[in-house]
């Protein structure tokens, strides 16, 4: 049996995510702080698919290895994404 | 302060979802696309500029509608998955089918999408730019349309006379991939569409 959290929870997940991602819209939109807005787009990716893990796939429920495992990609697909960019800002007079 | 566990305080009842297997393929497959990932962020460094200009020519538009759709699929099976387990089959079939029609959405804007840019010259050839995200978003799709498969698989299962056929694990792991789809177009549209747009 699915905890009750859980089910109420993917509702309001799937609200969510559809909001960062109009907001993901709407930073693209803006355009004032272009670098800022790549940094926090890619944060917000971290977010959403953190609320995907534990509100589609359930991930509370798996076991102990795959709730790190798949945390920890989390934080690194976003690493890959902010630090290529940043060092990609600081790096274009060596290529 | 002494902390429960996730699954303890889901309850006994609780198992994770899917098969162990399942975990494992989708882990396996996430580390794959972070390579890719990886592999596209170092290529771009040398030559940021150009990526840029390049990535200027897609429209990010597309990739916001790809991600609404897919996180509203993404719910729907996660709401038919749900459904079987209180043993509500017309729901699941009915969820399963809205994430169907959804998942052909998504691959109808790819193919306006792909139309444009290729009625306009731009190959995978024209720009390593355009080789990664060719080759990115046609494996996402592929990925898509394999789910999409199961997924039909799965709804047909439910419908089935006499009572539904399928397994709740069988279910639960067409899901956890569902939601493999999901997760990976979460990081390719930023990655591929937005980062370094200026």
């Amino acid at each position: 049996m699915k905890p009750r959290s859980l089910v109420r929870s993917s509702r309001a997940a799937w609200m969510l995510l559809c909001a960062l991602t109009l907001l993901t819209l709407a930073l693209l939109e803006n355009g004032a702080w272009p670098r800022a807005t790549s940094v926090g787009v890619a944060l917000v990716a971290m977010v959403k698919a953190r609320l995907v893990l534990v509100h589609f796939m359930e991930l509370p429920l798996a076991l102990p290895h795959w709730r790190q495992l798949y945390g920890i990609w989390i934080v690194v697909a976003t690493a890959i994404l902010i630090i290529g960019y940043i060092v990609s800002l600081r790096l274009p007079a060596l290529f | 302060m002494h902390t429960r566990s996730p699954s303890a305080l889901a309850g006994a009842a609780a198992r994770a979802p899917g098969s162990n297997g399942l975990w494992t393929f989708v882990f396996i497959d996430m580390i794959i696309f972070a390579l890719m990932f990886f592999t596209f962020m170092a290529e771009r460094l040398t030559h940021a500029g150009q990526y840029t200009e390049a990535q200027g020519k897609l429209n990010p538009l597309f990739g916001i509608a790809n991600t609404l759709i897919l996180l509203t699929s993404s719910w729907l099976v996660a709401e038919a998955v749900a459904a079987s387990r209180r043993s509500a089959h017309a729901l699941v079939s009915r969820n399963l089918a809205g994430a169907l029609l959804l998942g052909m959405c998504f691959i109808a804007s790819k193919s306006v999408e792909y139309y444009l840019k290729l009625s306009q010259g731009i190959t995978p050839i024209t720009h390593p730019f355009f080789s990664f995200y060719y080759f990115i978003t046609a494996a996402h799709l592929m990925h898509l349309a394999a789910g999409m498969f199961c997924i039909a698989y799965c709804r047909r299962q439910a419908m089935a006379v006499g009572g539904p056929r399928h397994t709740q694990e069988g279910l639960e792991n067409v899901g956890l991939f569902w939601h493999l789809v999901d997760v990976l177009w979460i990081f390719i549209f930023p990655m591929i569409y937005l980062i370094g747009r200026v």
